[in-house]
């Protein structure tokens, strides 16, 4: 029993020791453990050829981030922040009798596990589209097909995504993958005449307030094939719908 | 509740001052993504993390305190935005197959055993699917101290376990390691 609690006693310094930053006063009474105990030995020699070797390879180990995300990040300097901050803003702008609405709906959320209410939904929505809107790529048109592909390649379930339309006046710009209660939702990010739209695609039904308006954005929502869809901006109602109007039926 | 605030929104200094901090978080990119990826061992996931651990970071920088560890405050964010986005999908943060760790603590051996040998020839990309291969609290406690070279204390803040855990982590991740570079060197013989 009395060797069971010395090796209890030794194995969390077994780490500093097998890679040299354990303390100068700890070592002694480590080193005449490790003398006396295979099995201990045998973890901190172990532990220091695994250190020593991942130490050598550290290097390459290590990726290179990729390049465009790289571009992304630094193109964003100094406007990112101010942005940021707006939107910071925001939020604490939004009247209190809103935002304790959302809060109690987030507390009945965590308590049940899932937005009951489609006022909730169409919030956390809103919420995404700012949010993703600081740190998506956006500014240039986006090819449809591609991004389906992308999407069904990385995430393991399809979309169809509607392409740009000048007709429409709408730009497709950009794709994100966001989390919401029930797990990954496709958002895609479309322009309409320099306005961004978001149009969320959620893999099950969801209860869904149809057309709601929440901090100066509307949100025109629908439902079929077993998904629910979303479409969040800031323009007047009629010209969302308009948006919406040439979405819907493309959207999947 | 936030109490956080903003003391001078739009300043001058602020501008200046945010260009700085984005520019010193750029310089740990690359260290960022690599932990992403064995974090979350999917590309897109991993680029995704990155940026929202960027976002968080620009919009807290009133937070950081100058003079202390950048470095160490955009892993501390990156990986309490990796802990919420699992727990927003509904996993369990730490998964740990007891068994595996028992063994991987106590199979007792003398001197230099055959593994030992074997691991000095092993490949860099054979070395990277062993790592990923471990139970993510074990991954992420290795990852962190032999390639990023964190203090012990500096994990624990990290991960939010104590100091003593990411101890036991590490020594037996290290030893997982070494058998499952073992296992895939025999596999690929046989």
């Amino acid at each position: 029993m009395a060797k069971v609690t010395a090796c209890e006693r030794i194995e969390p310094l077994l780490a500093p020791w097998a890679d040299g930053s354990l303390a100068a006063d700890e070592t002694p009474a480590v080193e005449a453990h490790l003398r006396a105990c295979a099995a201990c030995q045998e973890l901190a020699s172990t532990g220091r050829e695994v250190h020593e070797l991942l130490r050598a390879r550290a290097d390459r180990l290590r990726e290179q981030a990729p390049a465009a995300l790289r571009e992304r990040l630094a193109a964003r300097r100094g406007r990112s922040a101010g942005q940021a901050r707006r939107l910071g803003l925001l939020a604490r702008w939004v009247p209190a009798s809103a935002a304790a609405a959302v809060l109690l709906a987030i507390v009945s959320v965590v308590a049940v596990g899932s937005l009951g209410s489609g006022r909730v939904l169409a919030a956390q929505l809103t919420l995404d589209h700012l949010k993703c809107l600081l740190i998506a790529d956006t500014g240039h048109a986006a090819d449809a097909t591609r991004l389906a592909e992308t999407w069904a390649r990385d995430r393991g379930w399809s979309i169809r995504v509607p392409p740009s339309s000048t007709e429409a006046r709408v730009t497709l710009a950009a794709m994100r993958r966001c989390l919401y209660g029930d797990g990954e939702m496709a958002h895609l990010i479309y322009e309409r005449d320099g306005q961004p739209v978001s149009l969320f695609i959620l893999p099950r039904p969801r209860e869904a307030a149809p057309v709601l308006a929440i901090m100066g954005h509307e949100t025109i929502t629908w439902a079929g094939d077993g998904r629910t869809y979303a479409v969040v901006g800031k323009l007047s109602r009629e010209e969302l719908s308009l948006v919406a109007a040439y979405l819907r039926p493309l959207a999947r | 509740m936030r109490v956080w605030r903003n003391t001078a929104p739009g300043a001058i200094g602020d501008a200046v001052r945010d260009d700085d901090f984005e520019a010193e978080a750029l310089t740990h990119l690359d260290s960022l993504f690599s932990t992403a990826m064995r974090l979350t061992r999917n590309r897109a996931a991993a680029e995704d993390l990155v940026q929202e651990t960027f976002l968080k970071a620009v919009r807290f920088s009133g937070r950081f305190e100058r003079g202390t560890n950048l470095r160490a405050w955009l892993f501390t964010i990156l990986h309490n935005t990796h802990r919420n986005a699992r727990r927003g999908a509904g996993r369990d943060p730490v998964q740990v197959d007891s068994e595996t760790v028992e063994q991987a603590a106590f199979t007792s051996a003398a001197g230099h055993t055959p593994e030992q040998v074997l691991l000095r020839s092993t490949l860099s990309e054979e070395l990277q699917s062993a790592l990923d291969a471990l139970p993510e609290a074990y991954r992420q406690a290795v990852w962190l101290r032999d390639v990023e070279e964190f203090s012990y204390a500096e994990i624990a803040a990290m991960l939010e376990v104590p100091a003593g855990t990411v101890m036991s982590r590490i020594a037996r991740g290290r030893r997982m390691l070494l058998q499952q570079v073992s296992r895939t060197r025999l596999a690929a013989r046989a």
